[in-house]
């Protein structure tokens, strides 16, 4: 029976959305030029910052693939949670190049990259991060329309016109205030987002129970669902990749690094990275709790997700094998042969099962009234994060893409006007990609990827920019381009059918990997081949 | 790794629950703050 009610839930919600425009819109007036649009005046302090950072952090997207994580995992679907928090809180005790970053003074880090390796480097850095990132965040609006559809119980057909509605409120204080408008409405989003998932967490505690998980995920994934080590989807390769991906991403996601520029100084740069840092273990293992009680109420059924007429048209042996399938993997026990008497259409819907089930389950678990406080905080999630995303990616189109190639500089309107059309473009993009990409297998897997598209390369530059006195500006251009080249090459070969099982037998897990070591050799290659007369100087 | 995995849920739920009152507190502080040392926009 589905729980939401539209007075009730309906109404929390509204009043939510109500009071975050109001404040979002509220300070556009404090915004006067592109230093306050891009990165408040540089006048963050430390618990604002830890707000936001959590809060952008944490979407719906990232709820929904932690708790597939979970799901199809068990507790070791949250193993990434800890590789990102011991990154966070390494990074910020020691200053390991963001020290150096904000110190700089730079507004995005292609902006320093330019004061080492050249004017090329720089615009070639922003393409990637830019390519790199609209990838990354083109998934975030279907499948944050998904889980509001779900636990709302409404029709999917609804979900291009609540993803516009999303999008558009976003939008709206984005543009306006920019990143003073971001940080504000972050810190509402945090508070609102971080009681429902208290809440939420503890109620499937207190009702299921941690017994029953532990027995569910004992049944359904062995020691495999504790430890990452010994679980077939996981291993050596995920554990290894979940620590160096998120070491970059903690140097170089420009959505995190803007916490960082937006701060007084690096002092408190420093401090917020290492007081959120055990935020990133919360923000993997509640929607993992959430999962597992998933799996321990609804089960895995796969067949169940596909309509009665679709059901019906499968024959009985392909059925029996798909329902004894392991969690999250309908097709894992199929032949070739069987898997092409499968329509594509229920092959989608049943891969999308395991990340489905968490909102489902949601959507019955809930009573009225909580059900309003979990919506509103995974819209509050959803918003901080998309709204940050859009600011990030805008601040490197202006300020390394468009900046570079003008002669002169925008005086301060022109340049907000310039911002502020490049974030409605990205939002159009949003809503075109949203609605048209369809992504193959794991969500978080597939974000590490298109991430590694420039986390890749760019942390290796940042290293090198920072530590290594003998990087050169051809040691740069073999970083970006061995770095990029490996995930758009997987990408590409995952999406055509002739290729798509060479490169799902790959793995994502190896294709990031690879992308690091290629960019490492690219960025030592080069700068051993052609040294710049700099670092020859040096 | 299952005392591991409730060892972990439990410091979770401590701590987040204390950074959350914390940051709602200090958080308004500094946004107070980051206005104070803005000036509004000139008409």
């Amino acid at each position: 029976m589905n729980h939401f009610s539209w007075a009730v839930d309906g109404s929390i919600v509204g009043v939510y959305l109500l009071v975050t425009m109001v404040a979002g819109i509220w300070v556009r007036r404090k915004v006067r030029g592109v230093e306050d649009f891009l990165v408040a005046g540089r006048e963050m302090n430390l618990y604002l910052g830890i707000a936001s950072l959590a809060a952008t952090e944490f979407g719906i997207i990232t709820c929904m693939y932690t708790a597939q994580g979970g799901y199809t995992n068990g507790f070791a679907g949250a193993f990434p949670g800890l590789c990102q928090a011991l990154s966070m809180w390494i990074i910020g005790i020691t200053g390991f190049c963001i020290k150096p970053l904000r110190d700089s003074g730079a507004v995005t880090l292609p902006e320093l990259f330019e004061k080492r390796f050249g004017k090329g480097v720089r615009w070639l850095a922003g393409v990637v991060i830019v390519m790199g990132g609209l990838l990354n965040m083109g998934v975030f609006l279907k499948i944050g329309g998904d889980f509001i559809c779900l636990v709302t119980g409404m029709d999917l057909k609804w979900l291009t016109l609540i993803m516009s509605l999303l999008l558009l409120l976003v939008v709206v204080y984005t543009v306006l205030g920019g990143m003073m408008s971001v940080l504000v409405t972050d810190y509402l989003q945090f508070i609102v987002m971080s009681g429902g998932m208290l809440v939420v967490t503890v109620m499937i505690l207190s009702q299921i129970g941690w017994d029953k998980l532990v027995e569910t995920v004992r049944a359904n994934h062995g020691d495999g669902g504790f430890n990452p080590l010994v679980n077939p989807s996981m291993g050596w390769p995920s554990v290894l990749m979940q620590f160096v991906g998120n070491a970059a991403a903690a140097l170089t996601w420009q959505a995190v690094v803007a916490r960082l520029l937006a701060a007084r100084d690096a002092a408190t740069g420093m401090k917020v990275y290492t007081h959120t840092s055990f935020f990133f273990v919360c923000r993997w293992l509640f929607p993992a709790i959430w999962g597992i009680a998933a799996l321990a109420v609804i089960g895995w059924k796969p067949l169940s997700a596909l309509p009665d007429a679709e059901r019906t048209k499968i024959p009985d042996v392909i059925a029996a094998k798909i329902e004894s399938s392991p969690v999250g993997q309908p097709l894992a026990q199929l032949t070739a042969a069987e898997k092409t008497q499968l329509p594509p259409q229920s092959v989608a819907l049943m891969e999308e099962e395991g990340l489905h089930a968490m909102p489902k389950f949601l959507n019955t678990f809930l009573p009225i009234g909580l059900m309003g406080l979990l919506l509103a905080a995974m819209l509050a999630a959803d918003m901080s994060t998309d709204s940050s995303y859009m600011l990030s990616w805008g601040s490197v189109i202006y300020n390394d893409i468009i900046g570079p190639l003008r002669k002169t500089k925008l005086d301060a309107r022109r340049g907000l006007l310039w911002n502020r059309c490049i974030i409605g473009l990205i939002g159009v993009y949003l809503l075109v990609f949203g609605l048209f990409y369809k992504i193959e297998g794991n969500v978080w897997s597939y974000l590490l990827l298109t991430g590694s598209i420039y986390l890749s390369s760019m942390s290796v530059l940042l290293v090198a920019c920072c530590y290594w006195s003998k990087a050169s500006t051809w040691g740069a251009y073999g970083a970006i381009f061995c770095g990029a080249l490996v995930p758009v090459a997987h990408l590409t070969l995952e999406k055509l059918p002739s290729t798509s099982a060479w490169a799902a037998s790959i793995g994502k897990d190896w294709a990031g990997l690879a992308a690091f070591g290629g960019a490492a050799l690219g960025m030592i290659a080069g700068s051993l081949l052609q040294p710049s007369s700099k670092s020859a100087a040096q | 790794m299952i005392t591991f995995w409730l060892i972990i849920l439990l410091a979770a739920l401590a701590w987040y629950t204390l950074i959350t009152l914390f940051v709602a507190v200090k958080g308004a502080k500094d946004v107070r703050r980051m206005f104070s040392e803005v000036p509004d926009q000139e008409k």
